[in-house]
């Protein structure tokens, strides 16, 4: 379901089909705080990706200033970013450059970009830049395995050159939260990729199972499935925030039966701004359907656990033949 | 024109024989219809009522799938049998694996255990060493909307009533009447057997007399 789609619906329950109190731009944005609402309060949005190593970026920043000019998954260049008098500050020594004292020694080379990190020793970490809607990490791999997290104050006590030790990684940190990048440590050797981890076996809409009856448009049709490989990789599954629709063609990270209720909770803001649309009731309406939808998604997540078996320990339960039987052992066969 | 159409046209007023406003066609229908679908989404969604048996064939060692179901939106895996072998797999997480054997996602082996991320994200532990494993899973969905008025309604009768109900409330809220929309929406909730999902009913105090007025109209006098 596309934003068009979503709006028309939208100005259907507004009753305001030609834009007359709330303007396109007025319910986007009222959609896209909505949209986060919903995903905060049921954590619906679950990413699962296989991310490359060296990390890859969509654009190279130099200053702060110049992030919100970029797109993508943005990657902040060099490793030293303090500005003195206009200038960045590459390397350290040069601070004390510029207080006319004596050079101050480096443990190897900078680089401006992590990839360049494996064509030298890199005197510092190469940090991965997580999805721009990250939230909550819920699981980490590292060629297959799980690595766990630390704070990088446990690593540093633990190595003191935890910036350059090379190995297979155990661990990873979160440098900040403002940068939304992750660090693992050890530093992997090198592991150039030049395929997607994301492998698209059936890829022309048909699925693995296919009924279909052209000449009545009826059709049963099966289901697609994907490969995500995660050798050589960053594995991540995290929590993650909605990315906001903006074009008409545009459509929201939720699946399509949560719609309705980022429509609820986009109703009930818009019959609350105080201009000529405010109606009282139609907005304690809203969002007394609003309130229902997260108890239906909550109810709907609980449903996903309906198959597990909870025990304190042991194993499954021990298999039942298929007739009774008395211990053989025990009991004679024959009188 | 279905018969839950015709149920929602004839309590919203409208003429059955001869519609004015919701004509007879796909077009003029739609809203009711958008509103008829999203109440048996909800439906399906709060009750698991409506599910599917899939086959998954497992690539070579391969422990990790997204799957995109064509006629259905993916919902949760409910039962997983290897057919080959006859018998289950069980449900686990991602940290139980992670805990118990961190070569989870690297080892081959038999396939004994699954594991669901997200909505959409499957895996399976161990990771089959080669091709030929082929799984039937039972999921829990939800049907994509229904687009003309022969097409089957993946709904159970019994919440079939709730659905028109659900419809109607929208009808009353796009006149902007907000009582008749909030009375028919809890009249979808009574009779889906949904009100639990109400959540100012847990907020009712049961009392056989007093209550907590009086508690507070007590101190307020005794103040």
């Amino acid at each position: 379901m596309t934003w068009a789609d979503i709006l028309t619906r939208i100005r259907r329950y507004l009753r305001d089909p030609d834009g007359d109190i709330w303007t396109d731009a007025d319910i986007l944005t009222l959609f896209n705080d909505a949209a986060l609402e919903i995903a905060i309060k049921t954590g619906l949005i679950i990413r699962v990706e296989a991310h490359y190593y060296p990390p890859e970026f969509d654009y190279s920043y130099l200053y702060d200033w110049e992030k919100s000019f970029t797109e993508g998954t943005p990657d902040q260049a060099l490793n030293v970013n303090q500005v003195r008098e206009g200038n960045v500050i590459t390397y350290p020594w040069e601070v004390a450059y510029w207080l006319d004292e004596e050079p101050s020694a480096d443990e190897g080379n900078r680089f401006i970009h992590g990839f360049e990190s494996e064509y030298a020793s890199p005197a510092e970490v190469v940090k991965i830049p997580l999805h721009a809607k990250f939230s909550k990490m819920k699981f980490v791999g590292w060629n297959e395995e799980p690595i766990d997290h630390r704070t990088e104050a446990e690593i540093a006590a633990a190595d003191g050159f935890y910036r350059t030790t090379q190995g297979t990684p155990a661990f990873y940190y979160h440098p900040d939260q403002q940068h939304n990048q992750i660090i693992i440590y050890p530093r992997p050797s090198v592991t150039w990729q030049d395929t997607d981890h994301t492998e698209v076996l059936d890829d022309d809409g048909n699925g693995m199972i296919t009924y279909d009856e052209g000449w009545l448009d009826i059709g049963d049709l099966g289901i697609t499935y994907d490969v995500i490989d995660a050798e050589e990789a960053l594995f991540c599954v995290y929590e993650a925030y909605p990315v906001e629709v903006s074009e008409l063609e545009d459509e929201p990270d939720f699946a399509p039966y949560i719609t309705k209720y980022i429509e609820a909770a986009t109703l009930e803001r818009a019959f609350g701004i105080d201009s000529d649309g405010y109606i009282a009731s139609l907005r304690d309406h809203w969002k007394f359907r609003k309130d229902v939808g997260i108890e239906a998604i909550k109810k709907w997540r609980r449903l996903g656990l309906t198959a597990r078996t909870y025990r304190l320990g042991g194993n499954l339960a021990p298999k039942r033949t298929r007739t009774p039987q008395l211990p053989a052992d025990q009991y004679v066969d024959k009188y | 024109m279905n018969s839950l159409e015709t149920h929602v046209l004839r309590l919203i007023g409208e003429n059955i024989a001869s519609p004015d406003v919701y004509t007879d066609d796909d077009t003029g229908l739609a809203p009711i219809r958008a509103s008829l679908n999203d109440a048996i989404e909800e439906l399906c969604m709060v009750t698991g009522h409506y599910r599917r048996r899939y086959f998954l064939a497992l690539q070579e060692e391969r422990p990790v799938y997204r799957l995109a179901p064509e006629n259905d939106y993916m919902g949760w895996i409910l039962n997983v049998w290897d057919r080959s072998n006859h018998r289950p797999l069980e449900m686990t997480d991602l940290t139980t694996l992670a805990a118990v054997d961190p070569w989870f996602l690297k080892l081959n082996g038999p396939v004994t255990h699954w594991y669901q991320m997200g909505w959409e994200h499957v895996g399976f532990y161990r990771r089959p060493a080669s091709k030929g494993t082929v799984l039937e899973m039972d999921c829990m969905m939800v049907p994509r909307p229904y687009t003309y008025s022969t097409e089957p309604i993946k709904l159970r009768d019994n919440w079939q009533r709730g659905a028109v109900y659900r419809a109607v409330s929208d009808y009353h809220a796009i006149r902007g009447d907000a009582a008749r929309a909030t009375e028919y929406y809890q009249r979808y909730l009574e009779i889906a057997g949904l009100m639990s999902l109400n959540p100012l009913g847990p907020e009712r105090f049961w009392q056989f007399r007093g209550g907590p007025n009086n508690d507070l109209g007590r101190h307020i006098n005794q103040d």
